[in-house]
Parts: structure tokens; sequence; C-alpha cells
């Protein structure tokens, strides 16, 4: 991503010493603006969370009947928010390694953020898996353990190896943020008001002094792991997409499924981060760090993967056509023409049309522009996921077993209770820790100013 | 370092110089603390053992595939073979995903823990931080740590030109 | 358990205490009767616990005898069965007989005398009956049953009338053999009951009958069809018909046509066989059907069979036997069982109008429901109201039950001694499984009590009918036959051919017949009938109108509309469904639904259509009227799409005798994978679509057999079932001609099955013989088995559907059917067939204490042994001479979505036909 035009500053107007971002930073937790706005937001994610508590509670108490599945269509809303909210953990992990390891400069005002929203994406999505199981008291059936009966888990099922990919991820993204967080914990421990406070933070700096030795082994430590994150992100959603395409139900065993589906995590990840950035940057006034520029580029990247998700979905058409089995040629025509058809014409249009619009950089440029295009493109997502789960299941080879899944209140309730629980977590998150990396926006000040 | 000297500076290119002329006068500093990692710093500061972060991780990385490979070779062939689709005991195919994972993951964990281990962190106090300006060093003030002694403080004074200078005793 | 009957004048609060006790009590009242009862084979010397018995008795349908044996497990009946042995069973059972188990414990029984509210005793009611009769001579006392043909029964009734010589007995029975009755009295001026030997015949017209449809006739019928399938000396049916029937179904030409047209199928045939009954009325595709019809015909003369059935009229039925006499078709003459001259619908009438009458003051209705079958028309409740003594003796306290001031709980046939006959006369006993869960007496008893007779227990008065030593006795029993009592058949001939009017066709009719799964709607309680979608609609739940998707279009209706129907003054409400291949001008519908007081199951489903008409009875109504209602009735369905999208070449597979020649042999395709090493036994099923009527006693057998829970007319609208085996209805266009087909669908057994490598926890898993087991226990419900299922055969417990989420909580009684062998599943598992794994491992353990191979023929399967056309089959394919694998072998054996690859054991034999053109 190369700046031809302009200004080559990542850091905007306003900055002039390090203290500034220190303080800016800082006010966000110690200081904040604003502060009725924030608990607005919070009561009102914290409402939706309790409803994503009622409704846990009855899930359990009644069963997973209580959900829209039926004989035919055994999975539904839960498989696919699963599969939604972990493509949206995905964008952290990756901005932050990828662009790390590509000393990409724009990196070090979304990563700590971005982070923040894969390790709450992934929990979420974490947890529907659970909710989804008939009996998910015996969860622990799938973690190897010695036991009398001397049962394992079955390793070739799609569903161990998510456990070991999603429990991996979340795992290791944590130590990474916490790896990153450490430097901005022992500025937190300095700057705490009060004793308590200041205890808390320091314990978790691990007592940080800023040690050109510990910056050095640091430094490696931090490269490394995010030379092993990005093959874990790709390796993540690759095996998300495995629970379809390793089985052998019509439009599942596509191989395209791998790519296209880690492609599609992106691509609602950056657009969740478009949303969390214009939030943090209003919220928090955090302007001169997450500027317009930032904006474009993640446009830029939204724009490209709208292209690879257009083309995917042809060549699912295509291979659907080409390969010539009846019930692949059939999904297709279900796809167009069935009841679902309504739905899937809206997740093109808003995966692979409207998207077209950041062609423009009037458009790319209009922060409003591209976060409203983020939010239609998180609809689209959550479109295709719903639809990969229903259509072939709706439809696959006997018609007899034909059937429409027709969702209930419980199932619309768990996917708002689970947005407005994320929610509710990175609203805290903004008033504890630091949203923005603070040592990396030094250095990334110090590299601009020193020139 | 229950006893030493802080030599404070504001400005990258500052510290970086006063380093190096101190490690070319023949009296290099101790360490050096700043709130940005400060590239090739190292080499003026007294020597100090070199810490293979990247082969641990390696070793644990390869490790960790070893162990997840064997637990499902031993859990599917040895401990509960069963037909499953009439898919061979040893699938290895199949096999190879939780591998990967664990690898990724065993790297990770011991990445931190060894670099915790060579860092000699967590250490919740240090003589350091008894001297208020160390609490700057975490945010926007470079700082040069010298073993104590008075002439060199003098030495420091005239030829480093610190913009504060502190010194640490019991 | 004190006895209610020990108790004078209790009041309701005790009463209601004592209910609740019987009902709670009934698992420890699960005992054998006092009487010795005599398993089928010879008696086993010392019972083992658990250990299943077969006891043979007899299950009446519209009074007429099936004869089943029952399966026992320490004093529980859990199962029915055929018996081998009884000409109208063969060994087959029909959905009703199935479902009779499950009636056994309905724990909407009555359990108490009644009189009006108030439970009291019989005391009570005795005293009562005598002053209402004592001084009586009968005048003005009335009696309303069923058919009865039971020589105890019918002894009793003498018994009753020798005491009240003006007793007046009505008899009726809802779904009757009126029309087919004064049609053989036109022809051979008696009634007689004609027999017909299908498995003689080689060319069959059926002119709007259903031989192979629900009826005391079809195990009969169904199992001479599946002699004749297969092989090359077939059978070529015909039929003509307004409505899709099972008949229908199966036949290589099928036409669709108005009564009105059938009738001149038959005159047309009348005339190229002699009769001058003026020129036939035929517009052309009937025209074609009839000449070929009657070519058959003539060619297979003294093979040749024509049916006609109860939608047409007297004349229709005479001809029909002149044309078979012509014929000289293969058909047993009887005189009929029932000996009441009146038809039914003539008895329902005259008693109705002897009410109004006031001709009637002393009411005993034993083991009917006028007040449901009659037509609102004849106004029996309100006549009934005004009857001064009025008694119903029932299963329930139903319709009538509610209208009358006594009620007396009847016992159940599994816990009854008794006899009955069946269609040809042939006796057969009646023996209790168990003791009464309830203090209830049998219909018998209850008649003897009334007429005073000395002996009043139905053991003593059955073994009065029979007058045999007891180890004669004990063979009846035991064989659940007795032999010779079957009618002899009669030389007769028709007098003369019956003048034949044309008849006058006016507007939309209405078709009436009885439900395939609830018959006249006094099964309408059974929640496993309730469940078992009808063979063609596949609804459950419900009655549904039917009508020619023509119709349809010129009514500007959809499909699944609610719609309002006007039939002679009374209207109904039901859903709309369109079915092709049904006859323009014709809708249809179903009696037995729309119960008032039916019970938790059955009241208030569907819609009441035995209401209509004038007369009781009446199969065609015409000039009705059809509109859509402003209404919604929701259609319930097992399975939302019958048309094949296109799929039909090798879903729903179909060949001529010809094809059969020189089908290339379906090749195993390769697999990356090696086939595991086959342990001692492999067991597979194939099944044989070209035999399977859809009758859908296998679905109900494998409901009763595998503890299978009803989920309930909601969770199905949710598209939800348990069913471990469904019977998938396939309508295929072919040929200008509709081929319909039914393709039951258990488990297939997979040998590379695609739902155990997806399973984290190993719950779905290969066993030792090859079977495709789910371990419930170890079932943590990721569902991902049922999604990677290409047919979809696997059920999920979404509820605890047999435990406290149960439907319409049948309570402690419903338990005590249930298998023992057989574990229930609980919330959040899956489930599926595992052919019958309870009996493969019982068979086994038999023959490793006898160290032996588990030979041939040991092992049947519940749905095997339900077939009455032996379409399943299921054995060793380890063994070469095993039936399953010659089968596996034929030309029309085919693997269901073979292309999958998934090898699967359980596999089907096509349908065949005898041409392609089935115009």
């Amino acid at each position: 991503m190369r700046e031809k035009e302009g200004d080559a500053r990542w850091i905007g107007e306003g900055i002039t010493s390090l203290e500034d971002i220190n303080a800016r930073i800082m006010a966000a937790i110690f200081a904040p603006a604003h502060t009725w706005r924030w608990w607005v937001a919070l009561a009102f994610s914290g409402s939706l969370t309790l409803l994503m508590i009622v409704t846990v509670t009855w899930l359990f108490a009644h069963g997973i009947g209580i959900f829209g599945n039926n004989t035919t269509i055994v999975w539904g809303f839960p498989i696919a928010n699963y599969v939604w909210w972990l493509g949206i953990g995905h964008a952290g992990t990756l901005i932050s390694a990828l662009l790390l390891l590509t000393r990409q400069k724009w990196r070090g005002s979304l990563n700590r953020f971005a982070e923040t929203m894969t390790l709450f994406a992934a929990s979420m999505a974490g947890l529907f898996p659970i909710f989804h199981l008939g009996r998910p008291y015996y969860l622990y059936w799938i973690v190897p353990y010695p036991n009398v009966q001397d049962v394992w888990p079955q390793w070739r099922s799609a569903l161990v190896w998510d456990f070991w990919a999603v429990g991996t991820y979340i795992t290791f993204s944590a130590l990474f943020w916490y790896a990153g967080l450490i430097p901005d914990l022992a500025m937190l421990r300095e700057r705490a008001n009060s004793r308590f406070v200041r205890r808390l933070y320091g314990a978790f700096a691990l007592g940080w002094r800023g040690s050109a030795r510990h910056w050095q082994v640091h430094d490696r430590l931090y490269r490394y792991m995010a030379a092993l994150a990005v093959p874990l992100v790709v390796s993540v959603h690759s095996i998300v997409s495995l629970d379809f395409a390793a089985s052998l139900e019509p439009g599942w065993s596509d191989t395209i499924y791998p790519p296209y589906f880690v492609v599609g995590a992106l691509y609602s990840g950056f657009a969740m981060v478009v949303v969390l950035a214009a939030a943090l940057r209003w919220g928090c006034s955090f302007q001169p760090f997450i500027t317009v520029r930032h904006f474009e580029v993640i446009a830029r990247v939204l724009l490209t993967a709208s292209i690879i998700m257009g083309v995917s979905y042809a060549s699912e058409w295509f291979w659907g056509w080409y390969g010539g089995e009846r019930s692949e040629r059939h999904l297709v025509i279900f796809l167009f023409a069935g009841p679902y058809a309504p739905l899937y014409y809206c997740q093109l249009l808003f995966n692979v049309v409207v998207p077209q619009a950041l062609w423009f950089t009037r458009v790319r440029r209009s922060i409003a522009a591209v976060v409203v295009i983020s939010i239609i493109i998180n609809i689209g997502m959550w479109l295709e996921r719903i639809l990969i789960v229903w259509a072939t299941l709706s439809h696959d080879y006997l018609p007899s077993s034909w059937r429409i899944f027709l969702p209930t209140f419980w199932d619309w309730a768990l996917l708002f209770g689970s947005l407005g629980a994320f929610m509710f977590l990175f609203l805290l998150f903004v008033r504890i820790l630091p949203a923005l990396p603070a040592h990396e926006l030094r250095k990334l000040w110090i590299e601009e100013n020193s020139a | 370092m229950s006893e030493c000297l802080l030599a404070e500076f504001v400005t990258v290119e500052a510290i970086c110089n006063a380093t190096r002329r101190a490690s070319e006068a023949g009296h290099p500093a101790k360490d050096a603390l700043s709130p940005v990692p400060l590239e090739d710093i190292g080499k003026y500061l007294a020597p100090h053992p070199e810490r293979p972060i990247g082969w641990v991780m390696f070793v644990a990385g390869v490790l960790g595939a070893a162990i997840g490979y064997f637990m499902q070779w031993y859990s599917a062939v040895i401990g509960y073979p069963i037909d499953s689709g009439g898919r061979p005991l040893h699938s290895w195919p199949a096999f190879l995903l939780v591998p990967y994972e664990t690898a990724i993951l065993s790297a990770g964990i011991v990445g931190i823990l060894g670099w915790m281990w060579m860092c000699g962190l967590p250490k919740l106090f240090h003589p350091l931080f008894a001297a208020d300006i160390s609490e700057r060093a975490v945010q926007d003030r470079f700082l040069l740590v010298f073993p104590h002694d008075a002439e060199l403080a003098n030495w420091i004074e005239t030829h480093l030109k610190p913009e504060t200078l502190h010194e640490i005793r019991e | 358990m004190p006895s209610l009957s020990t108790r004078a004048n209790l009041d309701r609060r005790i009463a209601l205490k004592m209910l609740a006790a019987s009902v709670a009590a009934t698992m420890a009242r699960c005992s054998r009767p006092d009487e010795e009862i005599i398993p089928y084979t010879n008696m086993p010397e010392g019972l083992v616990a658990g250990e299943p018995i077969r006891f043979a008795t007899s299950l009446t349908l519209s009074g007429f005898a099936r004869g089943v044996l029952a399966i026992s497990v320490d004093g529980r009946p859990i199962k029915i069965e055929g018996n081998p042995r009884h000409p109208f069973s063969l060994g087959a059972t029909d959905v009703f007989s199935e479902a009779e188990v499950l009636s056994l414990y309905d724990r909407d029984r009555s359990t108490a005398i009644y009189r009006n509210e108030t439970v009291t005793t019989l005391a009570d009611f005795m005293a009562a009956w005598r002053d209402a009769s004592q001084s009586s001579s009968g005048g003005g006392m009335a009696l309303v049953t069923g058919r009865v043909v039971s020589p105890t029964t019918l002894a009793r009734i003498d018994a009753l009338k020798r005491r009240f010589p003006d007793l007046r007995w009505y008899r009726y029975e809802p779904v009757n053999d009126d029309v087919s009755r004064s049609g053989s009295r036109l022809a051979f001026g008696r009634v007689v009951t004609s027999l017909q030997r299908w498995a003689d015949a080689d060319a069959i017209l059926c002119l709007d009958a259903d031989p192979l449809g629900p009826g005391p006739d079809q195990l009969r019928i169904a199992r001479a069809y599946s002699s004749r399938r297969g092989g090359n000396k077939r059978q070529c049916i015909h039929v003509a018909e307004p409505v899709w029937t099972l008949t229908g179904a199966s036949a290589d030409f099928r036409l669709a046509a108005v009564p009105g047209e059938i009738r001149e199928i038959a005159r047309q045939i009348a005339n190229d066989l002699g009769a001058d009954l003026g020129e036939p009325r035929l517009s052309e595709p009937v025209r074609a059907f009839a000449q070929r019809a009657s070519i058959q015909l003539r060619a297979n003369r003294g093979r040749a069979l024509v049916f006609t059935g109860e939608g047409q009229d007297a004349g229709m039925q005479a001809l029909c036997h002149w044309i078979n006499e012509r014929l000289s078709a293969p058909i047993d003459y009887l005189s009929s069982p029932d000996a009441v001259e009146n038809g039914h619908a003539e008895e329902l009438s005259a008693f109705a109008n002897d009410l109004h009458a006031r001709r009637i003051h002393t009411l005993i209705v034993a083991d009917a429901n006028p007040v449901y079958d009659a037509p609102d028309a004849l106004g029996v409740a309100d006549g009934i109201a005004n009857v001064s003594f009025t008694a119903h003796i029932g299963l329930h306290r139903d319709e009538t039950s509610v209208c009358c001031k006594w009620h007396l709980p009847l016992s159940h046939a599994l816990e009854s001694w008794g006899d009955a006959r069946a269609v040809d006369g042939t006796a057969s006993l009646v023996q209790p499984l168990i003791r009464g869960l309830y203090e209830t007496r049998t219909r018998d008893e209850y008649l003897a009590l009334l007429a005073a007779e000395e002996i009043v227990n139905a053991y003593a008065l059955t073994r009065a009918t029979w007058q045999m030593p007891d180890n004669g006795w004990r063979k009846m029993l035991s064989d659940g036959v007795i032999a010779n009592t079957a009618a002899k058949p009669m030389a007769l001939s028709v007098a003369r051919i019956p003048d034949f009017p044309y008849a006058k066709t006016n507007g939309l009719s209405l078709q009436l017949s009885p439900d395939p799964s609830l018959w006249d709607g006094r099964l309408a309680n059974n929640a496993w009938l309730q469940e078992c979608a009808k063979p063609f609609t596949r609804q459950v739940w419900g009655n549904a109108v039917q009508i020619s998707p023509n119709d349809a279009a010129h009514l500007g209706l959809a499909d699944q509309d609610t719609v309002t129907i006007a039939a002679s003054g009374e209207t109904f409400t039901a859903p709309m469904i369109v079915m092709p291949g049904q006859a323009d001008g014709v809708i249809a519908t179903n009696w037995g639904q729309g119960r008032l007081r039916a019970g938790r199951i059955g009241t208030s489903v569907g819609a009441r259509v035995s209401g209509l008409g004038p007369h009781p009875f009446m199969r065609l109504l015409s000039g009705v009227t059809m509109s859509k209602s402003d209404k919604t009735v929701t259609f319930r369905s097992l399975q939302a799409h019958t048309k094949l999208a296109g799929r039909s070449e090798d879903l729903f597979q179909i060949a001529t005798l010809t094809e059969l020649a020189h089908i290339p042999k379906q090749q195993t395709l390769p697999s990356l994978l090696k086939a595991p090493p086959r342990g001692e036994y492999a067991w597979a099923m194939v099944i044989d679509t070209d035999a399977c009527i859809g009758c859908n006693a296998c679905v109900v057998a494998c409901q009763a057999e595998n503890n299978v829970p009803v989920v309930g007319p909601e969770e199905v609208s949710q598209g939800r079932d348990m069913h471990w085996l469904r019977v998938d209805s396939y309508l295929r266009p072919h040929n200008k001609t509709l081929r319909r087909g039914f393709e039951p669908v258990p488990c297939m057994h997979c040998e590379l099955a695609p739902c155990e490598p997806v399973c984290p926890v190993e719950a779905s898993v290969h066993d030792h013989d090859g079977l495709n087991v789910q371990v419930y226990n170890r079932c943590i419900g990721t569902r991902f088995c049922e999604a990677n299922c290409p047919y979809k055969v696997r059920r999920f417990n979404w509820f605890d559907y047999s435990g406290d989420q149960a439907y319409a909580d049948e309570g402690p009684a419903l338990k005590a059917q249930h298998n023992p062998d057989v574990s229930a599943r609980g919330r959040g598992v899956m489930e599926k067939c595992n052919y019958c794994l309870q009996r493969i491992s019982r068979a086994r353990k038999t023959a490793e204490k006898e160290n032996r191979e588990v030979s041939e023929g040991e092992i049947v399967t519940a749905c095997q042994a339900a077939c009455p056309t032996k379409a399943i089959h299921f054995g060793n394919l380890n063994d070469g001479k095993a039936k399953v694998s010659r089968l596996k072998q034929a030309p029309h054996h085919y693997i269901l979505l073979a292309e999958l690859n998934t090898r699967p054991r359980t596999t089907y034999l096509k349908r065949v036909y005898n041409s392609d053109d089935g115009e």
C-alpha cells in the first residue's frame, strides 16, 4: 500500500511530543470525554447481554428444540453465528501480525483494538458450538483426557479439529495481545491515580521498565509470534470451512471452501474494524491517530476482498453446473429460485455489488460512507453463512426430506444477545486498557518526525 | 545493581549518541531504559549473553506437533480402535490438522514464558523504581544506567550532557 | 388396589383419588390374567423373566377378525405381530392391529362406571337396570352395536332377546358393505360375501375399488398380490378410479375417471361379453382404457377378475357379478357371517327414526358411537336425550357416552376373553394378555349381566360357546384359529343382467372414504396412528381435501389453501391439497377425524365429515360447492415434496419386463478406502419396491418395537418427526402417465458411512457385524451425523419426547408398552434404525448357547414381520445362499444414491411394470 499523493504521515495534526500521544491515549481511560454516550451505549448493550443470558438459561432448561431447527435442517443459527463471529475474529490478529511483518506503518493505529475485537469475537464464536449441542454438559468429551472407559475423541471429525483450531486461536491471540500490551501496562502503572489501580496494572505489567535488553528480546518474540499468527489465522477458518467441506452434501463438499472462508473472514473482520475504528475515533477523540487515510486503506482491502468473494460465488455456480452432479445443479437453481432466493440476492448485493462503490476515492475518503458499507457487508456476510447452512440442508439428495427453516424468537434473541455482549465487553475494554498501542505510536511518531 | 547512576535524555538521537560515546570512552552503560524500542543500541551497552528465543520457540513447536500426532495415533490405533465409516485406524491425512495447531500453540506459550524467564520477569519491584525519573522511562524519557562511581558521574556530566543525572543508593 | 365396585356411593373426590391411583398402579397391575392363557408355540416350562412370549389372539376391524400374535414381556403386551396360521393375517399386520397395543394403555380409556358425571358402582347400575327392565318384555328397549359376528356375542344377544322378546337390536358399521350386499341381492337374490382369489387371476380390473387398501381383507389380498410380483408370470392390473388408492398406485394401467365414466367402462365390457346395455358413453381416453381392459379380461377367461367398490351403486355391483360369472372369475361366494338382513345405513336411519318417534325408552349402546357416526341430519344426539334410560358401553367416554345417563367401561381386546370371526367366517379365540388394567368388563359380560344370565364371566361364556375338552381348548388357544370354521363356497349363478341405466353427473362431487390410519374414527385417540402419514398426501394430524390440478386452477385455489366445502346443507373446513392424477370433478377426503370427545390425542383434530349427507355413510356426495375459507387450517405432513425434481431415474427406479432382461448390473464404484473386514455376520436388507403397496404397517411396527415417541402436531409443523422408518411416496411422470411408488427408507447402514467420521465422540460407529450403530450414552448432540447423512434417516430428540416433555403426557400406562429391550432416548440425543438390534442379539445369544450360527430367517425385523407383501428381506450377506445375497444379484436390484458410493447394506428392487405405456 504505497502512498503517492500528499503527506506521507500517519499521525495527524495536533501531536507535538511523545507526551501528547500518552496524554491522549490515557485520557480515554482516566479522563474520558462525553462519558454519557458511553453509559448509554453500555446500558443498551448490557440489556442485550441480559437477553442473551435469559436465552441461554431458557435453552438449557428446555433443550435446543426452542430453536427453529428440524429433522432435515439440523443446523441453524448457532452454526451460522459461530462462523460469522469467528470470521470477524480473524481481522485483528491478521492486521496486527501481517502488517507487522510487512512493516506497514498504519498498523499502529489499529492493532490493539483490532486484536481486542478478535479476542471478544472469537470468544462469542466459541460459545455457539456449545449452545448448539444437544447435551452441552458433555462438551468435555471432545477433549482428550484419560478416562476409565478408555474412550477418546474421534480425530477424523472436523468438529474436533475445530476445537483445537479455535482453542489455539483464542489462546494464542490472547498471548500475542498481552505481549504487545505489557509496555503500555507499565505506563498505566505509572499514571494510575489510586494505589490499588496502580498495583493492579503493575502486577500485569510484570515490572516492565523499558530496559533495552527486554526490548530486544521482546521485539524478536513479538515478530516470531506474528510469524506464527499468520499461518494460524489462515488455518483456523480453513478448518472451520471443513465442517462443511469435509462432508458429502451438495454445495458443501467444495475444494474452494477453505480459501473462500478465509477471505470471507477477513472481509467481515475488516468491516467490523472499520465500525469500531470510527466509534473509537469519535468516542475517544483519536482523530490524530485514526485518520481518513486509515479508512481509505482499509476500504481498499474491503474492495479487493469483495471482488474475491464475487469470484468465489461465481466459481460455485460454475462448478455446480460444470461438475454435472444433479444435486449440485439443483442447489444452484434452488439458491436463485427457491424460497431463500430473496436472502440470496441480498447477500450478493451486500457482499459484491455495494462495495464496488469503494472504487471511487471520494467514497473511500468519506468515513461515513465506508462505515455504512462496512455494516452492509457484515449483514451480507451473516446472510452468506446462514444460507450456507440452510440451502444445502434444505435441499440435498432426497426430495422427500426437503424442508424449510423457520427461525424462532430464540434464534434471533441469541444472535442479537451475542452482539450486545460483544459490544458490552468492548465498551469496558476502552475504559480499562489503552485502545491504541502507545509505545508503537511513539515509535511511529519519532520515525515520522526524526526525518 | 543496588547502586547506580541514571542519565536522562529527551530524544532518541541524544541517548543513542551518548550510549555510543560512552562505550567508545571505555565505560559503556549497563543498560538503557526507553519508552520505545531502540534499534541496535545493544552493541554499545556492556556485553550481555545472547538470548536464543527463536530456537526455544522452534523446539517447542516441533515437540508440540509430535505430541499432538502421537496422541492421535495412540488413541486411534492402540487406545480405542474402532471402525469409523470404514476409514483406516491410522488416517494420517486427517491427523495432520491437530498437530499443526498444537505446534503453534506450544510455540506461542513457551515463547512468552521463555521471554519472561530470559528477562527475569515478572519482577514487580526493581531498585531503579526508587528514582522518580524511572517512571518517565516507560512514557517519554530515555535513561542510561551506569555503575555508581564519582569520577564516572563527572565524566557523564561533562561529556554526555544528560538532561539530568540521578544517583541511586541504599 | 381397592375395587371401585366394592364401595357404595362414594363421593367424587374419593373417586378421583382412586382413578389417579388406578393409573399409577398400572405398572404394578401388569400381571397375567387368572385363567390359564396359552402361548402361541408349545407352552414353555417355567417362564423366563424378560423373555418375550407370543400369544395368539384376535383383533377386530369393523367386527371382522385378523388373527395376531401379541408379544408379552413379564405379563405386559408390548407388540402385535401377525398370526401365520390365520387366513386373514398370514403372519402380517396392518396399521390398525399394530396400534391396538397403544390403545390398550391409552390414558384416556374410561376406567369406571358413571351415572352422568359421577363415578358409581356396578351395583347401582344393576339396580337402576332392574327398575327399568323388570316388568318389561323389551318393548321400547333398544340395543345398538357395531357389526357382530362373534359367536359368543351373538349368543349373548340371543339370550337378551329371550329375556326381552320385543327388544329391537340395531347393528351398523360406519365402514360397511351395504352396496355390495344389495348388489349381491340383486344378482343372486341373497346376501353373499365374495372372496376373490387374487392369486389365481392373470387379468384384474378394478372399477372404483381398492382391494389392496385398508380393510379386514387387506392382508389376505396383499399377500396374494405379492405372490404374483417378480418372476415373469405376472398379472396385468387395470384400475379406473377417481382418487388415488393403494390399488391404483400398484396398477399397470391406471385411469383417473369420475364414477359415472367408470360405470360406462363396465357397460362397455358387459357388451363385449354379450350383454346389450346400450351404447356406452365413453370419452376418448376412457374408451381406449376400456377396450384394452376388455381385451385383457376376455383373453384370460377363468383367470380374470373384476372388482367394484362401495362408491358405485347396487346395479354396478350386480353387473360386475354378471361379468365375473361370464369370465368364470376365481371367486368364492360364501354366506356372509353377518346374519343381519338389513343394511347398515338402513339400520342407523331406522334407529334415528325410532328415537324421534319416541318408540325407544330404554337404550343400550354397546361399543358403538352413533352420535359421531350418524349425519347431523338424523339428530341422534337430541334423540338420545329424550330416552329415559340410556347406557353406553365403551372404551372411552366418547360423543355418545356423554349423551347417555350411564357409562360402562369396556375391556380392551387384549384384556378380554372372547371369540371372533374373519370375513370368511373363520373363527378364532380372543385371549387376554394381561389382567384388566382397570375395573372393566367385556361386551359379552355386560350383555350377560343385562340378560341376567347365570354365567357372567367372559372366560366361562367363551368356553360355553366352544364345548371343548381342555386339550382341544389349549390347542385352539395356542393356534389362535379354530379349524374348519370357514364358510363353505356356494355354487351361485346370476339370475339376469340387471337393468343398467345411464348415470347423470352433476357438478363437483365429494368422495368420502375411511381414513387410512384412523379407519372410521374409533382409533382417533391413538397417537401412533395420528402421526402415521397417509400414503399419498403424507399428511398427519388431520384430514385434507384432495383435488385435481385442473379443478384447483378452475376454482382459483392453490395448494394448501384452506377451503370450506358445502355438501347437502352441511359445511366443513379443511386444508386443500392438489393431487395430480385425480379425476377432474371429484374432490375427496376421509372419515374418522374431527372427533369431539376422543381424548387428549384425538379431540378436535381435523374435520368431521361423517355428519354430511342426508343418509348415513354416503361414499359420494354430488353437487358440492367449494370456496376459499377465511380461516387457516395448517396442513401437517411428513413429506413436503412428492414430485421428484428430475431425480426420478435414480430415486424411484422403474423397469419393464422387457428391460429387466438386459439391465446391466449396477457396478460398485471404486474407493480409496478398502472396506473393513467383515465379521461373523454381515446383516443386510433388501426392500422390494415392486411388492410394496405403501400400507404403512412397517412404520407403526417400527414405532412399537423401538419405543419411538410421537412428537405431536406442533412439532410436526416445525418439521420434526421421530420415525426410524419412513415410507417415501413418489410421483413420477413417465410416458404420458403417472407412476406412483412407495419407498420405505430405514437406515442404510452404509459400509462407508458418512455419519461416522464426522462424529467427534464416537457415538456413531460400526459394529463387528457391519451395523451402523448409535451409542446413545455417548452422543452429545452435534447432529453432524444427520447433516452429513444423504438419506436423512437420523432422528434427533429436540425435546425430551419420551420423557417429561412427551406429547399429551401419556402417563405411566404408556411406559408399560415400552419394549424393555430398547432403551428410551433422552433429550439432545440422536437416534435411528438399527435393524432391530435387540432381535439380532437375542437370536445370536440363542445361537451361541446352542453353539451354532444364526440361520436364515431366524432374525425377523419388526418392519419385515409386519409387511403384508413380504417386501422387506433381511439376512446375512456372508451366507451366499441367503435371500438377501441372491436378491442383491437380481437384475432389478439397485442402490439408493449409488453415485455417493456409501456402500449401503440396505438396498432396493426396482418397481417393475409389464409394459411401458401405462396410459
